[in-house]
């Protein structure tokens, strides 16, 4: 239902695939490209409740 | 709702993930379990997924095999000399799935790691019959051919990778 790209230590090190590997993904791939989770989170960003209510319903 | 949470490689952030979704759907209000079938070596990841999730389950529920050996299962039951009964592991699903509105069963390792010789992590998914949410290692080379890869491996083995 979904691809997560665990981004954590590409954006310390200033990695440029951290910018364009969800980009490509996204475009070769039928499923949703989500953002990890961080720490400063206090509820599901919107492209997860969308994936949750799409399991729900599976 | 169960959700099957699996990865292009092991240490790409299966559990944190996992943790977080866990600790997120509880502050909703929502009841959930974190499922580690099987563990290799320690049993960090499930002691993790168990303190995430709602109370009063228990760490065998939430890991029903456990390998001390660090190696994929496969070698781990060889050299243990035990053998993993999938259908111990698919009981123990569905007790945990009765007790919660939201499971979350981590795979081990990546998603072709093969458990014995005639299943492989990818087969647990299927034969759950959940969901999978895939995690991959945003660096250079390694994550869009992986996640391309285990796309093209779930599509082989018709597993519900495009239900969204």
């Amino acid at each position: 239902v979904g691809l997560v790209l665990n981004s954590a230590s590409a954006a310390l090190a200033g990695d440029i695939t951290a910018l364009t590997n969800a980009d490509v993904l996204s475009k070769v791939l039928d499923v949703p490209i989500l953002d990890g989770l961080g720490e400063n989170l206090t509820e599901l960003p919107p492209e997860w409740r969308l994936m949750l209510e799409a399991t729900m319903r599976s | 709702v169960s959700l099957f949470i699996t990865g292009t490689d092991t240490g790409v952030g299966k559990t944190y993930t996992a943790v977080r979704f866990l600790q997120l759907l509880r502050e909703s209000g929502i009841s959930c379990a974190g499922m580690k079938p099987i563990c290799c070596g320690d049993r960090r990841d499930a002691e993790l997924l168990l303190a995430a999730g709602s109370e009063g389950l228990t760490i065998d529920g939430v890991n029903p095999v456990w390998l001390k050996t660090p190696a994929t299962p496969i070698v781990g039951s060889l050299i243990e000399k035990l053998d993993i009964n999938i259908e111990d592991i698919l009981s123990a699903f569905r007790s945990l799935q009765k007790r919660v509105e939201y499971l979350i069963v981590e795979g081990a390792g990546g998603w072709m790691v093969p458990i014995d010789r005639n299943c492989f992590v990818s087969d647990l998914a299927a034969a759950m019959k959940l969901p999978v949410l895939a995690v991959a290692y945003n660096r250079l080379a390694v994550s869009i051919m992986r996640s391309l890869l285990c796309r093209a491996c779930a599509d082989m083995r018709s597993v519900a990778w495009a239900l969204y």
